[in-house]
């Protein structure tokens, strides 16, 4: 890690989670490369803040074309001179009952959810193995630990990006590279804005600390996770849930 | 000597000492993982050091990996590969058959440790 924080991809970094996320990151002197498949206010914002991409980078791309995921990835480490951090955090949320989904539903999820932060992985991993260090943190769900109705496919996917954690941390962390994921519960974000209110208080009721989480719960569990405190931590899904789930 | 063979024997005696792994002067015709003592994982690190340094991957597509046995092989990969003359390896290669046995065996040997230590 350099004197200029760490390099760090971020998915789908452009709303919601993701910019919450890179916005914190940022603030907290990490340089930060995203993309998504357009650009928002946001981005523009932070390219005007940043005009020559010294500590901000973001591109069009979208996450299920994987080679120009790969390409990204090259620009990044060429540009950053190292990836230290990728966070998995792109992804969709389609509801439905299973008997009655789409099959391009259960694509779009398996391949956006499950391979897209595969396929970024793996390309960001070549930088760390070179390196012998670095940090995956994949964004997963309580959904992926619990069940739920009428999100069965998202589920998996999410469930999936569990067992991604726990195996690729045991495959690479002999060359020092941590694997981690981080669940979110249920907080304010543009995925729980469909809920109706009784659903947002059915949920407030099952949660210990009585309230929806707040993108600024999670920011600091992931600060947390991508730094030296957290050297010691591979492997681990950590639930961000207010005790949803306890 | 090949710039190509030259920096692949180049890295791979950088690896190895970094995982203080002792090779002789390297011949071409030593088994990476059975002679040179490499892992898996190291080799991972090897064809990323490889690409960053050689600025090609010929195994994102053309050439399987696990047709790769000599530091050799290694460096006919690369060398097809910035020739421009990579060509698919035969799906049913015996190497391919090999690597599937390969990793059949080490999946039953973890469920022979698994059921050890649940009957323990």
């Amino acid at each position: 890690m350099s004197d200029k924080g760490q390099a760090i991809v971020v998915s789908g970094g452009s709303r919601g989670l993701g910019q919450a996320l890179v916005a914190d990151l940022l603030a907290t002197g990490h340089r930060v490369a995203t993309f998504s498949r357009s650009t928002t206010s946001f981005v523009e914002d932070c390219r005007q803040a940043d005009p020559q991409g010294e500590r901000f980078h973001w591109e069009a791309v979208d996450a299920t074309d994987f080679a120009r995921v790969r390409q990204f990835v090259k620009g990044v480490e060429d540009r950053f001179g190292a990836i230290d951090v990728v966070i998995n955090n792109a992804g969709v949320g389609v509801d439905g009952i299973l008997s009655t989904m789409p099959d391009t539903d259960v694509h779009r999820l398996l391949t956006l959810n499950l391979e897209a932060a595969i396929q970024l992985t793996r390309a960001c991993l070549k930088s760390m193995l070179r390196r012998r260090a670095g940090c995956v943190l994949n964004v997963t769900s309580v959904v992926g630990i619990r069940g739920f109705s009428g999100i069965s496919v998202y589920s998996a996917t999410k469930a999936g990006l569990d067992g991604l954690t726990r195996s690729l941390a045991r495959e690479v962390g002999p060359e020092g590279i941590r694997v981690n994921a981080i669940a979110p519960g249920y907080f304010e974000s543009d995925m729980t804005g469909e809920l109706n209110e009784r659903q947002k208080k059915w949920i407030v009721r099952q949660t210990a600390l009585r309230r929806l989480g707040d993108v600024a719960d999670l920011a600091g569990v992931v600060r947390f996770l991508i730094s030296p405190a957290a050297q010691f931590i591979t492997g681990q899904t950590i639930v961000v849930d207010g005790g949803l789930t306890c | 000597m090949s710039q190509v063979k030259s920096v692949v024997h180049e890295v791979l005696n950088s690896v190895a000492d970094e995982e203080s792994l002792s090779i002789a002067e390297i011949r071409g015709d030593e088994k990476l993982v059975e002679d040179l003592g490499f892992r898996s994982l190291t080799m991972a690190r090897i064809l990323a050091i490889l690409e960053a340094r050689l600025g090609v991957d010929p195994f994102s597509k053309s050439v399987a990996v696990t047709s790769i046995r000599t530091v050799d092989d290694l460096c006919g990969a690369y060398q097809q590969c910035l020739a421009g003359e990579d060509e698919a390896p035969a799906v049913d290669s015996p190497e391919v058959d090999q690597s599937r046995q390969r990793a059949a065996a080490r999946l039953d040997a973890a469920r022979s440790r698994t059921t050890e230590t649940e009957n323990a």
